[in-house]
């Protein structure tokens, strides 16, 4: 049971990321590799907040909305100009890898490369029912999945929401009835870098943090974004959670070494055996992967 | 009875009279059954059956995104229906269709040409139909390296029936033209050249004469017929313009609400 | 004149790493980031087969070349079903995966502790010591491998590859095996760049897996996208900017500890800036589509 709790805890994490990459993904079909430098920026801006002597919670809100405010600057200067001219996927990719460099190079040079924490001594603990956790390994999650469920409220109500929804499953249309697309891409990017944040910044209190965390973190998001299918936007959170039980169970029966080998093994099998994922759909043979 | 007309007419046109017996052409034909798919709620193909012969050509009409493109699709091996069966059939051996990758049908002899046309843009017009070159030894790069006297021999003769395509399609003085700067019935000229580069016995047009003015579109039009009888290539055709296609062709396919309907019209083979 | 050849040989160590990146990625037009961990398959084979085995100089890198060859089925397979994004997904797994098998399969690559005292070449009696020889001996290698590389381009293989890489669809209907052409291309660019790790292990005698990386793999796309890809002179431009551009920030009296940031930092700005104003790179011809 405890094993399993571990996992959830992480899965919820991954599942987090996995639906922020998702959000970028599906709706403008950038791969935002750049989130991963978003993310790894947070724990250091919280620190650099807390430095100058403002309260942790200051500085959590106002690292999530720099993150934001990052993310949709990323986009109106980047993506959105290279969507206009048309440009082909590759074009945003390797931009947005170069985002990825610029940042986490960045933080390298101004704060180094070793590992950092964000709290210090030893942590409060809760037993029961023979499960111990840790106060850092669940508030972390608990925020995030807070964050998380208040997105899904969003995408499911808000008419903002609603049409971020209707332009993940047609773009084309969503433009020809003339919303404002641009607008529109501001939330997502926003809100994707917003939960990437979060994310992070749990990670960061449970187990520190250092500039290079950030393209694994996105390749775990882009991995629970494939076992939960790119159809929909809560299969990404659901493949996330799935992603953590599973690497619990196996560091627990197996050994540590072997943690990314189950990413990449369920990668494979759901690749050759499900590559609609989880909750696949039947999809066009224009639109297929 | 069609296959032994022909035999005939060409015997009776001998000036001997004699009855001689003629070898039967490569025996070549197309065929579908019970071809069924639906995109997302909608039955696009309704059992769909088809039968076509080297030698003939057949055009293939409808109303706008009926699913004209879609059977194509099924038939050159793009898309899998959800039901049925269409098979390629060669001098007694069957190819099922729906078992094979859409290159490996091109190899066996079934090419189609694209409705956007789809040159490749980074290369030449010659180099656009020299890619089409069938059982090319060098497009394997360890032969391509070590084997360069047999290679540059083959590439002579690709090249010498590159132009030859080129030159019938009006498009040799071109040939060194960039693929992406034609314009739509130049390009879509090199691109049936490429589709018979292939060698292919059984053609899938669609749409050949959009963009073409209608000199060119009847001049192809007698190509093509002129190809079908002298190669006994099968031919089906996509085309709106039903005028220009229709004095050539043996059979008219209607296809309507997923339902594709067969007439034979008179065409050549009337006897 | 010692630091000079020093320069040189890796130029020209990283010039065969740029053709045959171009090889996948000019006329190819498959994008990945998983060509490090092949530099490093090629690296470690024969960096064991030459110090556990006492193998030959050429025996040991044509055992380093045909494992990268083989071990490329691992992108090359999934390279049949997945394209652009998926692709380049799969390919940081790919990279991820064989860099983690380097690093935790200690029995077999030491692991961590890296393999030391791997010689110089010694070729029919020969001992290639001194960096000038080493520079000779390179340098007809690279130039051998680029004469492979320009008949390749050239020829039938060549031409189909190309219209692979314009139109997958429409190379398929003219009957071009698609399939079978990613697989040969991915073993032929694997085996060079094997080849590539090969000469390195011998001229610095000492590798080990962070040589092998993410990073790595990033830094080779990013030379190749810079110098531009396509033709000949595109990939050796991006492997002289990519050798000289540390010796420009040495110059401007850069401390080594912050060198290697500032180079990806100016990597990412350059990716981003060439995508927006010269995607063919400095030297290329090829621009996505």
């Amino acid at each position: 049971m405890q094993i399993f709790l571990n996992g959830l805890l992480q899965g919820i994490l991954f599942g987090a990321i996995g639906v922020a990459f998702s959000l970028v993904y599906r709706t403008t079909k950038v791969f935002h590799l750049a989130l991963g430098g978003i993310g790894a920026l947070a724990p250091y801006l919280v620190l650099a907040t807390i430095a100058i002597g403002l309260p942790a919670w200051v500085a959590v809100i106002f690292a999530v909305l720099a993150a934001a405010c990052l993310g949709v600057l990323i986009d109106e200067s980047i993506h959105w100009p290279f969507s206009r001219k048309r440009a082909p996927a590759e074009v945003h990719l390797i931009a947005s890898l170069g985002v990825y460099l610029v940042i986490v190079q960045s933080i390298a040079l101004i704060w180094g490369n070793e590992t950092q924490v964000l709290r210090m001594g030893v942590d409060q603990t809760w037993t029961a029912f023979e499960v111990t956790l840790a106060q850092a390994q669940v508030l972390g999650p608990a925020l995030t999945l807070a964050a998380t469920v208040g997105l899904f409220v969003w995408l499911n109500g808000a008419s903002r929401g609603l049409e971020l929804r209707a332009l993940a499953d047609n773009p084309i249309l969503v433009s020809l009835l003339g919303r404002n697309v641009r607008t529109l891409r501001r939330w997502i990017f926003g809100l994707s870098a917003a939960l990437a944040a979060i994310a992070a910044l749990a990670v960061a209190w449970d187990v520190g943090f250092d500039p290079h965390v950030g393209l694994k973190a996105v390749l775990l998001g882009m991995v629970a974004m494939i076992i939960g299918g790119t159809g929909s936007f809560i299969g990404p959170f659901v493949g996330g959670v799935l992603l953590g039980v599973l690497r619990a169970e196996v560091v627990w029966f197996g050994s540590a070494r072997w943690e990314e080998a189950v990413t990449f093994t369920l990668l494979g099998l759901f690749l050759f055996f499900r590559p609609l994922g989880i909750f696949a759909r039947r999809v066009r043979l224009e639109e297929g992967a | 009875m069609t296959q032994a007309c022909a035999v005939l007419e060409r015997v009776t046109d001998t000036p001997a009279t004699q009855a001689r017996l003629v070898p039967l052409p490569p025996r070549v034909q197309l065929k579908a059954e019970g071809l069924s798919i639906a995109f997302g709620g909608q039955q696009v193909l309704r059992g769909v059956d088809l039968d076509l012969t080297g030698g003939q050509i057949a055009l293939l009409r409808g109303p706008n995104g009926c699913g004209k493109t879609t059977l194509l699709n099924v038939l050159s091996g793009f898309l899998k229906p959800d039901a049925g069966t269409a098979s390629l059939e060669f001098n007694g051996t069957r190819v099922d269709i729906l078992n094979e990758t859409p290159d490996r049908l091109a190899r066996l002899g079934l090419a189609r040409l694209w409705q956007d046309i789809r040159l490749f843009p980074t290369m030449t017009v010659l180099e656009n139909v020299l890619a089409a070159s069938p059982h090319a030894i060098g497009i394997n790069p360890v032969r391509a390296l070590f084997a360069l006297g047999k290679v540059k021999q083959q590439e002579r003769e690709f090249r010498a029936q590159a132009l030859t395509w080129l030159d019938m399609l009006g498009m040799a003085d071109r040939a060194d033209s960039s693929g992406d700067k034609l314009s739509v019935g130049q390009s879509k000229r090199v691109a049936i050249a490429r589709m018979l580069q292939t060698g292919s016995k059984v053609l899938l047009l669609d749409e050949p004469l959009a963009g073409l003015d209608n000199d060119s579109a009847a001049k192809l039009v007698e190509d093509f017929n002129r190809l079908a009888d002298a190669t006994h290539r099968a031919m089906l055709i996509v085309e709106h313009n039903h005028e220009a296609i229709t004095p050539v062709c043996d059979l008219r396919y209607t296809l309507a609400e997923g339902v594709l309907m067969r007439e034979e019209l008179g065409g050549k083979w009337a006897c | 004149m010692n630091y000079l050849y020093h320069l040189i040989i890796y130029f020209e160590i990283y010039a065969i790493v740029a053709m045959s990146l171009n090889l996948l990625i000019g006329y190819g037009g498959l994008l990945q980031v998983a060509h490090a961990a092949y530099y490093g398959i090629g690296a470690y084979a024969a960096a064991l087969l030459w110090t556990k085995l006492g193998w030959g100089f050429f025996s040991g890198l044509a055992v380093g070349a045909f494992a990268a060859g083989v071990m490329s089925l691992l992108v090359s397979l999934p390279a049949w079903r997945f394209k652009g994004d998926y692709f380049v997904m799969i390919s940081i797994a790919v990279q991820t995966l064989i860099y983690a098998t380097l690093y935790n399969w200690i029995e077999l690559t030491n692991g961590p502790f890296g393999i030391s005292g791997i010689a110089r070449p010694v070729i029919a009696g020969y001992s290639f010591v001194t960096t000038g020889s080493i520079t000779v001996l390179y340098g007809a290698l690279a130039l051998g491998l680029g004469m492979i590389m320009a008949l390749l381009k050239w020829s039938p293989f060549g031409r189909v590859l190309q219209a692979m890489r314009d139109d997958e669809l429409a190379a398929r209907s003219i009957g071009i095996p698609v399939n079978w052409l990613k697989l040969q291309a991915f073993a032929l660019a694997s085996a060079m760049v094997g080849i590539a790790g090969g000469l390195y292990a011998s001229y610095v005698s000492y590798i080990d897996p962070t040589s092998f990386s993410l990073n790595e793999s990033i830094l080779m796309l990013s030379m190749v996208i810079i110098g531009g890809t396509g033709n000949v002179r595109g990939p050796l431009t991006g492997a002289a900017v990519l050798i000289l551009l540390p010796e420009a920030l040495r110059f401007v009296q850069l401390p080594d500890a912050v060198a290697a940031n500032v180079r990806l930092l100016a990597y990412g700005l350059l990716l981003v800036i060439m995508m927006h104003l010269r995607p063919q790179g400095l030297a290329g011809t090829y621009r996505y589509q």
